[in-house]
């Protein structure tokens, strides 16, 4: 990692914020806002790719050749290309509609056959809420990295890869959680898993005082951050508390889109959540097909058999034997009348995390002596809801 | 029940404070002991090498294991009691949730989610849960079983391992050797597998040390059985959410953005509520 700092002669005063893109591979976010010197431009890079200063003088110099404003601008680089770090850029200077505290910048676009998982975290939760309510909490521009990703030389991201943002959902009081899967996988760290339960916490201390505030959480990860493992795992618990106490209030609705999936701990907070939501390009587990292919060899499972891998963790399979609430198109405007709806009902009168007698009896039927046939176990749980 | 020679440390233990030996077979052990003046529910997951789901036969946390915690903790939760809620302690010696393809298909993270459920919601509902670490507390089996209690324990002795991951699979997954794993672990605190650099990041409530861990005599069981009766006490003193390890002195020290990212979160919430009340 290498962090670099340039300097530009600049004309224009500028008023805008704007941050765009995502610290993933190939991509760079950009944070610009107001310089704190006038008629001077001032940029820092923080690469993961060590030895292009020149090239990123180059860049700059070209960029800074056209463009005079008087701006302040952070750039968070996962090996870009010159084209792409240009284009984000350009995209920063000219697009102010994409401050994301400028609720006048929401959307009026229409949203039918927009795929959601084409979708960043953040459009996401911006589709998720009431127009015109979105609000960002602990954005970007607060930048609260992580505080172990850059002493172990790995690029963060200045939301960390969470977006909370406060808003309303069918003109009730809510908070839309969205983690970006692509920044470090979707990872929980100490800053993007302290940002969940913080929330998460603030909804329930609301609703405890009569103001029910109704919580979503979008889930793209692939569970604990290795490099913050052990405040990882312990601010996933955090943020398990935090959903078993909000859920006595309010629905917790989980929606699992794709494409990364909700593994290892975050699994199981999805399965905490009052109801969830899935598409059937996602994937929902608790310990994916690699690491159980690493822990327990190839006999057990082959994770290169796609097919076998869908059929025990994608969508449709966990909708079909009950451990999710609504199957769904990838579609904003399905997912998010799915999710409406899901608060339409209130809490839920039964939850599957309580029904120990039934998936004991269930557990008590399967002879292990043979191996397991998936299709026979949709058959077994047809009839889910009756015992 | 051995283990590799060595008897399991959750099997001594959960004998040793509750004076009942674990007849049966199976991999949960739940029995109401006495502790102080009180009835005490313990619960463990112990190995068993027979056992019909092949991936827990060395005392991981599987789809059986995990319910029938969740069923445990119910009881508790649903008996009709007078008086103090009745403590649960959770005996912690588990290596990791039990890998394998039958678990996935037949939903081990709704199975852990149930777990971890019927703990939380002890502890809010006010039954002081504690748990004791007494072997290796590892990745999902340790949010299942003992990280949503309100106060954890740890012997402090060899062979106490509490991390998110097994050091064996990390080095695996970040392809590593075990010596690069631990040079980094020794530079970036929460990568550590030594018990008192994890016990640097205040979530623990106390370490218990001069206890034999795999041969305790009749004193240290002793001690430990204070300890624990302490932390019953304190437990019903304090909150009934995870708050306290956020306050901790080591959490000050160690999770200075845990706090930061919660103190600033909680000033723009407040200050957004206010001006949606002053626009309405």
């Amino acid at each position: 990692m290498n962090t670099l700092n340039f300097q530009y002669a600049a004309r224009d005063p500028i008023r805008h914020r704007a941050h765009v893109g995502v610290v993933s591979s190939g991509d760079l976010e950009v944070l610009l806002e107001p310089s704190s010197r006038a008629h001077h431009a001032l940029v820092t890079v923080c690469t993961s790719v060590d030895g292009y200063n020149e090239i990123w003088k180059a860049v700059l110099d070209r960029f800074f050749f056209r463009y005079k404003g008087a701006a302040s601008i952070y750039i968070n680089d996962f090996g870009a290309t010159p084209g792409m770090v240009l284009f984000r850029l350009e995209q920063a200077v000219t697009a102010p509609h994409t401050n994301p505290e400028d609720k006048k910048s929401d959307s009026t676009d229409d949203l039918s056959l927009n795929s959601f998982i084409e979708l960043n975290a953040r459009e996401r939760a911006r589709t998720l809420l009431d127009p015109m309510t979105f609000h960002e909490l602990l954005g970007p521009f607060d930048r609260i990295q992580s505080p172990w990703l850059t002493r172990q030389g790995i690029v963060p991201q200045s939301d960390d890869g969470v977006i909370v943002a406060r808003g309303k959902i069918d003109g009730e009081s809510a908070v839309v959680i969205a983690i970006e899967g692509s920044f470090q996988g979707g990872s929980i760290g100490e800053v993007s898993g302290s940002k969940i339960a913080g929330a998460l916490d603030l909804a329930r201390k609301d609703s405890e005082r009569g103001l029910p505030t109704r919580a979503v959480l979008l889930m793209e990860t692939g569970g604990v951050r290795l490099q913050e493992a052990n405040i990882g795992l312990e601010v996933i618990s955090e943020v398990h508390a935090a959903v078993v106490a909000l859920r006595q209030y309010v629905p917790v609705v989980g929606v699992i889109a794709g494409m990364v999936g909700c593994f290892g701990g975050m699994a199981i907070t999805a399965s905490l959540c009052s109801y969830l939501v899935m598409t059937r390009q996602a994937r929902l587990g608790m310990n994916g097909p690699e690491v159980i292919e690493q822990e327990a060899g190839s006999d057990e499972l082959d994770s290169s058999d796609r097919h076998l891998i869908w059929s025990v963790y994608g969508g449709h399979q966990r909708y079909e034997t009950g451990f999710v609430d609504a199957l769904v198109e990838d579609d904003a405007e399905i997912i998010s009348n799915t999710v409406r709806e899901m608060f339409r009902r209130g809490l839920p009168a039964e939850n599957r995390i309580t029904q120990v007698e039934r998936y004991l009896t269930l557990l008590d039927s399967i002879d292990t002596s043979k191996p397991l046939d998936v299709g026979r176990l949709l058959e077994r749980w047809a009839n889910r809801g009756s015992e | 029940m051995k283990q590799n020679g060595k008897a399991s440390r959750a099997r001594i233990w959960f004998e040793a404070l509750t004076g009942r030996l674990i007849a049966t077979p199976g991999t949960v052990a739940a029995v109401d002991g006495s502790l102080g003046n009180e009835t005490v529910r313990f619960l463990s997951v112990i190995p068993d090498p027979g056992n019909r789901y092949p991936r827990v036969r060395n005392g991981e946390m599987g789809l059986e294991e995990a319910w029938r915690i969740a069923k445990y903790v119910y009881e508790v939760i649903n008996a009709e009691e007078h008086g103090l809620k009745r403590p649960i302690v959770a005996v912690v010696d588990i290596p990791s949730q039990a890998y394998g393809l039958r678990e996935e298909a037949l939903g081990l993270h709704l199975a852990c989610a149930a777990a971890v459920n019927a703990y939380a919601t002890a502890r809010i509902v006010g039954h002081p849960v504690i748990a004791l670490v007494v072997g290796r507390a590892l990745a999902g089996a340790l949010l299942a079983h003992g990280y949503q209690a309100n106060l954890i324990l740890a012997l402090d002795a060899p062979g106490i391992t509490i991390h998110a991951m097994g050091r064996h699979a990390a080095a695996k997954i970040t392809r590593s050797s075990i010596s690069e794993l631990d040079k980094r672990a020794a530079e970036i605190i929460p990568l550590s597998y030594d018990l008192h650099q994890y016990a640097e990041l205040g979530i623990l409530h106390k370490l218990i040390g001069h206890v034999d861990a795999d041969a305790p005599n009749r004193a240290q069981i002793e001690l430990v059985r204070q300890e624990l009766v302490e932390a019953i006490k304190d437990a019903r003193l304090g909150p009934r959410d995870l708050s306290n390890r956020l306050m901790s002195p080591g959490a000050l020290r160690t999770r200075g953005s845990s706090r930061e990212v919660r103190q600033r979160l909680t000033e723009q919430w407040t200050v957004h509520s206010q001006t949606l009340k002053s626009v309405s």
